[in-house]
């Protein structure tokens, strides 16, 4: 059973954030900051139109999903790792009334956090860069906080699965970059052949980028919704299987 | 209701007895490997149970499954009336736990550490507070307050998780090797931390392999070796029944031993011999030593048994990794 213990978990990866998130948010910002410029003003300028929006527009919501997908990503994955690993901080709060899945739990709701964060700062860019244009984008950072639930769900699988850090390398360049090709970050999934297209339309992924898009272009409906309380369901799903992993792991 | 009653009895039982942490038959297996072989002991409250062996002989292992870190392979385990794992939550409330390994928060000062720990049980920086600034002064970390986690000293460190062990007030302190690895001042200053705590009414669990430590903190003790306890008792009584009261060190070579045995007949001794020396258990010292000084062909030494001889007699002398 998880109790409200959960946060304290939460509240202890903040304690530590806290001195350290300068560093991590140059990181986060950077990224995006780095491929908006590249590929928007310098590779957009042989890219006329796609679906009708300039590539820069096309661009910005699929890398702003990417900053709150890595933002999560690496927390669960790396900073959790060590702390479940390297520093035993895991074994030192489960000799507390606090419970291996409440300890997933306030990981993956830390994770998120940090999506949130990240995915306010890169909108404060994106405004003063003149990309936003509608009031629809403040609904934007709860997206940011969704994504950062599902890849922090899905991290955190990973790390109770990971013997060292080298498995996270394969997991980012395997899993996680082959996901923003195919799901419509840096082109049309209407571009993708039509077996591969059905499978990546059921990917979570995908349609938060397409209601992102939806969102900077104030052309959201009500089935978007839907797609959202699909993407937390996928999310809990992963979050119940990262918990029993983690207390395997954490419990012998 | 059911279940609950069966707890309720279990606690007036336990209560009865005045056990506070009862085993029967414990057993723990990695795997195939068996760690724990079916060990049975009762531990009585406000004292301080050791748990005395060389590595790799199962003691943190035990101390692992009191505090709900390993599951139980099989046996019956009862703390205050409460069995893991149903009662794991429970269990964990009334436990300090002072692991081998450190594991302290290396990113947060020593307060922070003791902060942030006290919320795991539910205790609020005010509520707190005062607790901390009390361990602080009582484990002498008041002045490295604010200093982080590496820079600390050995010593420091394990009073900070002692500290840590505190926080929230518990009935039973388990301390996995509470001073391996420290220098005399270090290993002193909690010892004397360990004996006022003791005044207190809490229960000690300890494991050690240090056997001055044992005898100084440790009212009742086993002795384990390769996942079985092989003797239970209190320090003195450990050195009687297997040693007797005093010990004769004779420095020798092997060939020699019979012919000093010979010599030694007539009294009543044990003896044991290694490369280089011949080790006389006895309880009629003066008349051995009378005869050595006769013999007048040996270097000797004389002194009071310690729980070490009685350690190294029933584990043997070769080396454990
Ligand atoms: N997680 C584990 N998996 C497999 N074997 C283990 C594990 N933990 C301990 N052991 C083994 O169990 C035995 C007892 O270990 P331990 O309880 O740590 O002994 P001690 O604390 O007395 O040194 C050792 O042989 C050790 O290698
Ligand atoms: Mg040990």
């Amino acid at each position: 059973m998880i109790t409200s213990r959960f946060l304290r978990v939460w509240q202890r990866n903040f304690v530590v954030w806290t001195k350290y998130y300068l560093s991590t948010l140059i990181g986060a910002i950077g990224e995006p900051l780095i491929f908006l410029w590249a590929l928007g003003y310098g590779m957009g300028r042989y890219i006329v139109h796609i679906d009708g929006m300039s590539y820069l527009e096309f661009m910005a919501p699929g890398l702003w999903i990417t900053a709150c997908m890595n933002a999560s990503s690496l927390e669960c994955t790396f900073n959790t790792f060590t702390r479940l690993s390297t520093q035993k901080t895991y074994d030192a709060i489960i000799a507390t009334p606090i419970s291996p899945a409440e300890i997933a739990a306030g990981d993956v709701l830390f994770g998120a956090t940090r999506s949130f964060i990240t995915g306010n700062l890169v909108l404060a860019i994106y405004f003063l860069f003149g990309l936003i244009h509608h009031w629809s984008a403040l609904f934007i950072p709860f997206i940011g906080f969704v994504v950062g639930l599902f890849f922090g769900s899905l991290g955190l699988c990973m790390t109770a699965l990971a013997r060292s850090y080298d498995f996270f390398t394969y997991y980012f360049i395997l899993v996680l970059t082959p996901a923003l090709m195919l799901t419509g970050v840096f082109f049309p999934v209407s571009n993708l052949p039509q077996p591969l297209r059905d499978i990546v339309s059921w990917v979570p992924l995908t349609q938060m980028v397409s209601i992102t898009r939806d969102i900077f272009l104030n052309r959201w409906q009500w089935s978007s919704v839907g797609y959202i309380i699909y993407t937390l369901a996928f999310s809990l799903l992963l979050f119940l299987v990262a918990a029993k992993l983690m207390h395997r792991r954490l419990i012998k | 209701m059911r279940v609950y009653k069966g707890v309720k009895d279990r606690y007036q039982f336990t209560h009865k007895m005045n056990y506070i942490i009862q085993a029967q038959n414990l057993v723990k297996k990695y795997g195939h490997f068996e760690a724990v072989k079916g060990i049975d002991f009762n531990i009585p409250k406000a004292s301080c149970f050791g748990f005395l062996g060389p590595n790799g002989a199962g003691k943190t292992t035990t101390m692992s499954m009191l505090y709900c870190f390993v599951r139980v392979t099989s046996g019956s385990l009862s703390i205050a009336g409460l069995t893991p794992p149903s009662d794991e939550r429970e269990i964990k409330k009334i436990l300090g736990i002072v692991p081998q390994d450190n594991n302290l928060d290396p990113d947060l000062s020593v307060f922070e550490n003791l902060v942030v720990y006290a919320r795991y049980y539910g205790l609020s920086l005010k509520q707190s507070k005062n607790k901390i600034e009390e361990l602080l002064d009582f484990f002498e970390l008041g002045e490295k307050r604010n200093v982080r986690i590496p820079q600390l000293s050995g010593g420091m460190k394990r009073r900070l998780v002692l500290a840590r062990a505190l926080l929230h007030d518990p009935k039973i302190i388990i301390l996995d090797e509470p001073t391996t690895g420290l220098d005399p001042q270090a290993r002193h200053l909690i010892w004397e931390r360990l004996e006022s705590l003791k005044k207190t009414g809490k229960t000690f669990v300890l494991t050690t392999h240090y056997m001055d430590e044992a005898e100084r903190l440790c009212d009742e003790l086993v002795l384990m070796d390769q996942g079985k306890i092989l003797e239970q008792n209190t320090p003195h009584k450990l050195i009687e029944k297997h040693i007797g009261k005093e010990t004769i060190e004779i420095i020798i070579d092997n060939q020699k031993v019979d012919s000093i045995l010979d010599h030694l007949s007539p009294f009543k001794f044990t003896w044991e011999k290694t490369s280089a020396r011949l080790f006389i258990y006895t309880h009629e010292g003066h008349k051995i030593l009378e005869k050595l000084i006769q013999l007048n062909n040996f270097e000797f030494l004389h002194r009071r048994s310690s729980l070490e001889d009685v350690f190294l007699k029933l584990t043997g002398r070769e080396l454990r990794e």
